[in-house]
């Protein structure tokens, strides 16, 4: 009896820890909560993250359709995703037979390669801006999608790179040998066996690149004029000018830009995890 | 089925000779077992066999057809690995149909195929599991299922019971056996446990430095090393090796020589114990096997003396740990016997092996 009544201060008292943790990680996110839905326009400081008055319209004011009766809003969403799904696409397309090469094969150039690839992570991807600014300006690709995903690419492409080999290099060679005994060409072992094997790391690389993507705002603010090309990081800052802000819009929008995030985190978590411990365990 | 022929199969990594001029001759249906310490190139030799390394130098040919320019899977094998490399993405069901898939085999040839594979190793209840739900017991009869699935001419099996615990090894050494005389498939099987390839082998190949030392069945073997490498490889304890002298002897048990070992002992050469010719005079490496040796109680009878440094009882059968001179010996007694650090131990040795000190090759064999 009195062993049990132990075990459940124990368990109460975990849990009281673990509920102060959870309030202090996500005091912050209740706030933008409560002034998204507050009524009044100046947040004022209090204790409680509650909405004041609640209501819809700064959702509506963010979300809904512009003046002039186009959804705008919808179109700097779908430039967000659009941008970002393609630069984890054309990262991971590039990173994967990079990766490849590197963690299974011996050639020419091999090490430095691998340092220049190194280099590259030295910079901030601001260091850049200027001359991604003239570069995109010559080929024609300034204020579009296409110029920004081959920015976000050349820049997610070497933590990819490095992401991958590591996930390649702990499948045993063993695999693609036995695979190939079994009757697959290289290239189909690499495919029939290696990819799926691989398939959490290439999650987790992914869900990184896209996510690196989806937030950036520096380049996205430099290299788009118009306000149809704009990505969400950028919308957002828009409504926290110098001479003004209007905080109660900014933290409506700052949760809807959360929603696509943390659907995909939902949809890949099992991924994640896997991802973040491959390697751990063999075989 | 297929019978294996290697002519003067050479390879090296870098300037690492691993293979050289290996030649060797599988017949159809056998079950061949290449054994030798680490680093022998006996790993090396199997995946030339299977193409997943090419040879410098060499013919490799399964039946008439020379396979040294064909890719794995054109080979037509089936390999056991050390880490049975199941895939882990797939469920036992889909390791043991890969092959067979990509074989593009009909959908109901391959479930008849997987029951048969499955109900032969005991896999049916595990058909759906994932390769991680495996114990390591489990694992090793998946990766054995993989490979007899696909009915290839040939299998090869690389050290595939290092893995297992000791009782585990056992069983599965029985199986394999088991499942050859099964299928009659001619295998090739990598180990360095002797044990194994006593067992399991129609004929054995013992490699030493990229060489193949003897071949022929593993008693053959046993009883006739060629040489003084592979009388110490097979058996365990070890075969022992005593430098010594061939001198003549009064009331040496009629052959009138004895083997001066040094320190004043001599081991007196006994009609019968060997088969060859001994030179008066000559140096010489005496090789006796611990249970070759026979302790002797009557004092009159000439012996070599030893000195007993430690007793191991083993339950069945006791090994003594002695010194001639400086030469350490292992002596086989009975289970019950016990002898005390220190006390002398008499023996005789009514079956001998002689090596040429120099280059170690046997230069007389027990009759």
């Amino acid at each position: 009896m009195k062993r049990r009544g132990r075990a459940v201060l124990e368990s109460v008292g975990a849990h009281a820890l673990i509920l102060v943790f959870v309030g202090f990680a996500l005091y912050p996110v209740l706030w933008v909560v409560a002034l998204a839905f507050s009524g009044n326009d100046t947040p004022e400081a209090r204790l409680l993250p509650v909405p004041v008055q609640p209501t819809l319209k700064h959702l509506v004011e963010v979300v809904g359709p512009s003046p002039s009766g186009s959804w705008l809003f919808g179109r700097q969403l779908l430039n967000s995703l659009v941008v970002s799904g393609a630069t984890a696409a054309v990262g991971i397309g590039i990173a994967i037979p990079t990766a490849y090469a590197l963690a299974r094969f011996e050639f020419v150039g091999k090490k430095t390669g691998v340092r220049a690839l190194l280099a590259t992570q030295m910079f901030p991807a601001v260091a850049s801006a200027v001359p991604l600014y003239m570069l995109l300006s010559a080929l024609g690709l300034l204020n579009s999608r296409t110029g920004l995903v081959l920015c976000y690419a050349s820049t997610a492409v070497p933590f990819a790179i490095f992401q991958l080999r590591a996930a390649f290099e702990s499948i045993p060679v063993e695999l693609e040998e036995a695979a190939m005994v079994d009757g697959a060409t290289r290239f189909g072992a690499f495919l029939r066996v290696v990819l799926p094997a691989a398939r959490p790391a290439i999650a987790v690389t992914g869900l990184f690149a896209f996510m690196s993507a989806y937030n950036e705002f520096i380049l996205a603010a430099t290299l788009l004029g118009s306000e149809d090309m704009f990505t969400l990081p950028v919308v957002l800052q828009r409504y926290v000018g110098e001479h003004s802000a209007n905080w109660p819009a900014f933290a409506a929008g700052a949760l809807v830009v959360s929603l696509p995030v943390m659907a995909l985190f939902y949809v890949v978590q099992r991924h994640l995890v896997a991802g973040l411990t491959a390697g751990a365990v063999k075989g | 089925m297929v019978a294996i022929r290697c002519k003067g199969v050479a390879k090296r990594f870098g300037s690492t000779v691993v293979l050289d001029g290996v030649s060797l001759e599988v017949p159809d249906g056998a079950f061949a077992v290449l054994v030798g310490p680490s680093g022998c190139g006996k790993s090396t030799l199997l995946r030339l066999l299977a193409g997943l390394e090419r040879t410098d130098l060499g013919t490799i040919c399964f039946g008439e057809r020379d396979v040294g320019e064909l890719a794995p899977r054109e080979r037509d094998i089936a390999m056991v690995f050390q880490s049975y490399a199941l895939y882990p993405h797939l469920t036992v069901r889909e390791n043991l149909a890969f092959g067979l898939r990509l074989r593009k085999t009909p959908k109901p040839a391959i479930e008849a195929r997987v029951r048969e594979v499955s109900g032969m190793l005991g896999l049916e209840k595990l058909l759906d599991r994932m390769p991680r739900e495996l114990s390591g017991g489990q694992r090793q009869r998946v990766a054995m299922g993989r490979a007899i699935a696909r009915r290839a001419q040939l299998f090869l099996f690389d050290e595939p019971l290092s893995n297992l615990d000791a009782s585990l090894r056992a069983a599965v050494r029985v199986e394999i056996r088991r499942l050859h005389l099964e299928l009659r498939t001619t295998s090739v099987y990598v180990t360095h446990d002797q044990v194994e390839a006593m067992t399991l082998a129609d004929v054995m190949f013992v490699l030493n430095k990229g060489r193949i030392e003897q071949s022929g069945a593993p008693l053959d073997i046993y009883d006739r090393p060629a040489t003084r490498f592979v009388a110490g490889f097979l058996g365990s304890p070890a075969m022992n090796f005593l430098e010594a002298r061939v001198a003549t002897a009064e009331g040496a048990g009629g052959t009138g020589l004895a083997l001066e070992v040094g320190a004043g002992a001599s081991l007196p050469l006994e009609p019968g114990a060997f088969a060859g010719e001994v030179v008066k005079g000559a140096k010489v490496t005496v090789g006796v096997r611990p249970h070759d040796f026979e302790p002797v109680a009557d004092p009159n009878i000439p012996a070599l003396a030893a000195r007993v440094v430690l007793c191991e009882a083993l339950g069945g059968e006791t090994y003594a740990h002695a010194t001639v001179g400086e030469q350490p010996l292992v002596v086989r007694l009975g289970g019950s016997e016990r002898l005390d650090p220190g006390a002398r131990l008499r023996l005789r040795a009514p079956r001998i092996h002689l090596f040429d000190p120099a280059r170690g090759r046997a230069l007389a064999r027990p009759t």
